[in-house]
């Protein structure tokens, strides 16, 4: 048994994204499920599950107050960060697709733009977790932490530095195009790439995701209910999670073969829920807190052999007349970071036909997590 | 010592053998008993099902991966950056990897190191360095 064909994506909604808005998170987060209520055309009082990430600030009943939902039947959250967004809907789908519940809510909220609010930024005095084995030596923040794992595979695969280039300004292109991205009207060439400050070598500013105020939400109900609802439905193929021996979030350096991510379970598994392969995904949304985990998440989810990313990539594989158009509204690095969720959005605007880079008769679109977290992925079709 | 960095607590399961080892000036890892794997981080037992006891290692490593890191960073890093990590892989086994900071001799600030020296695959020694009063770490050098 699987759920495949059973759910749809009936709604999308979110907020402005920016620095320093006004509204609260939490505010943001019922911004967010209202537009995706009434992109559905489903009231309040008829959600009774609700899904999130557990690094969520809103608690769950803060939501069903404040938006009016009626009694829930399901809730859970998702942990490991941005590995979540994809499972957080996954977990949402399976309630659905059993029948725990009738109609479900996923959100993400953050208000991230100030420096001050950064999570590891607020590391405690004396750490508890497995961050106790790097942070003292001064690894101290994600970028550190993908950093070195890029300049391994650096090492092994040959120089990703044009391709990290070419990421970061096929996803700005994309952002230039998507009038709700951050960083719409900004385009940017490679001198302004290469021109701006190192980080953690060899990851430079552009190589990193925009710390966001804003919030995204969507609204699944069972495929059949999401036929007589507002939009197209966008169906749930399949979803995974992956989790591989030996990982420790983020600073997952400690197994001997450490180039080989939760990604690849992942992947994996989701290729085993479908008849779907690689070759039939006409649009990607890859999770890009930083901008190898797309070098690495192209390799997982079997896209290119191991090694071969890099000239995937500059051969334009990534732009909208490329092989694989990713990250089609700019994702993390220039659209907004809502830990994944807003990828999931686009994907969804993309089967639905409504994307600001529409990409010619999109019909299948995978959703991946953080490949330096355990996460999990999303294949999205349309319907019929 | 850099006051007031993040320190790692030396109370969590199965790595009190790693620390009292730290505190002789040696550094010891996990060994399983029946395959002779190493680990680290510290764990309950072996994929194998083994039995773990910590044991001496040869403090021969070679540099895995690095990065410099540059600002933002914690207030008490802040003076050093940018500086270097490392990534070292120790001689027992690939996988038996560690943090550290790079240094020619025991002392050297977090920034001592010019990167530019740094190749992959280099040879390095672990050295006990104290990152508090009564927290020791390995620091690698070059």
């Amino acid at each position: 048994m699987t759920i495949a064909g059973k759910v749809a994506i009936a709604g999308i909604g979110q907020t402005p994204f920016g620095r320093g808005l006004e509204p609260s998170e939490r505010e943001l987060a019922c911004i967010a499920i209202d537009a995706a209520l009434q992109d559905a055309g489903v009231d309040a009082g008829q959600i009774d599950a609700l899904c999130s990430y557990t690094m969520e600030a809103t608690p769950d009943f803060e939501i069903v107050r404040n938006c009016g939902f009626g009694p829930l039947h399901y809730f859970a959250q998702v942990p490991h960060g941005g590995g979540a967004g994809p499972a957080a809907i996954g977990h949402a789908a399976m309630a659905l697709a059993t029948g725990q519940a009738k109609a479900a809510v996923v959100w993400r909220a953050r208000k991230r733009s100030a420096a001050a609010s950064r999570v590891w930024a607020q590391s405690a005095a004396v750490l508890e977790d497995h961050w106790k084995w790097s942070r003292p030596s001064g690894l101290l923040r994600p970028v550190d932490e993908v950093a070195v794992m890029a300049r391994r595979y650096a090492h092994e695969y040959g120089d990703i530095a044009p391709a990290l280039a070419e990421i970061a300004m096929a996803l700005r292109a994309y952002a230039c195009a998507n009038p709700a991205a951050m960083m719409h009207g900004k385009p940017m060439d490679e001198a302004a790439y290469y021109a701006a400050r190192m980080v953690a070598d060899p990851l430079r500013l552009f190589d990193n995701c925009l710390e966001t105020d804003g919030a995204v939400a969507l609204v699944l109900l069972p495929v059949e209910r999401a036929r007589d609802a507002r939009q197209k439905p966008v169906v749930i193929e399949a979803f995974a999670q992956g989790m591989i021996p030996g990982h420790q979030s983020m600073a997952d350096f400690h197994r001997a073969d450490a180039l080989t991510s939760c990604g690849h379970v992942a992947a994996q598994q989701l290729w085993r829920m479908t008849g779907f392969t690689p070759a039939d995904v006409d649009v990607a949304q890859i999770y890009d807190a930083f901008s190898p985990l797309i070098l690495f998440s192209l390799e997982a989810y079997g896209f290119v052999p191991k090694g071969e990313a890099a000239r995937f990539i500059c051969d334009g594989g990534l732009r909208s007349d490329g092989a694989l158009p990713t990250n089609t509204a700019g994702g993390g690095l220039s659209e907004a970071y809502l830990h994944g969720l807003n990828l999931v959005t686009e994907a969804v605007r993309q089967i639905r036909g409504t994307a600001t880079t529409q990409i010619a008769d999109a019909r299948l679109a995978l959703v991946t997590g953080c490949d330096a977290t355990p996460n999990g992925a999303l294949l999205l079709r349309s319907d019929g | 010592m850099i006051p007031g960095i993040p320190l790692p607590s030396r109370d969590g399961p199965f790595e009190a053998g790693f620390w009292a080892a730290l505190d002789r000036g040696e550094l010891a890892h996990q060994q399983c008993a029946a395959c002779s794997a190493w680990h680290f981080p510290p764990r309950w037992r072996c994929a194998c099902g083994g039995a773990l006891a910590y044991r001496p290692v040869s403090g021969r490593a070679r540099l895995w991966s690095w990065t410099v890191v540059h600002p933002p960073v914690l207030p008490a890093f802040a003076p050093f950056a940018p500086y270097p990590v490392a990534i070292a892989e120790l001689a027992e086994a690939p996988g038996l990897r560690m943090v550290g900071p790079l240094v020619e001799q025991p002392g050297d600030p977090l920034n001592h190191v010019d990167p530019a020296r740094l190749r992959i695959g280099m040879p390095l020694a672990a050295c006990v360095i104290a990152l508090a009063d009564g927290v020791r770490w390995p620091a690698w050098k070059i």
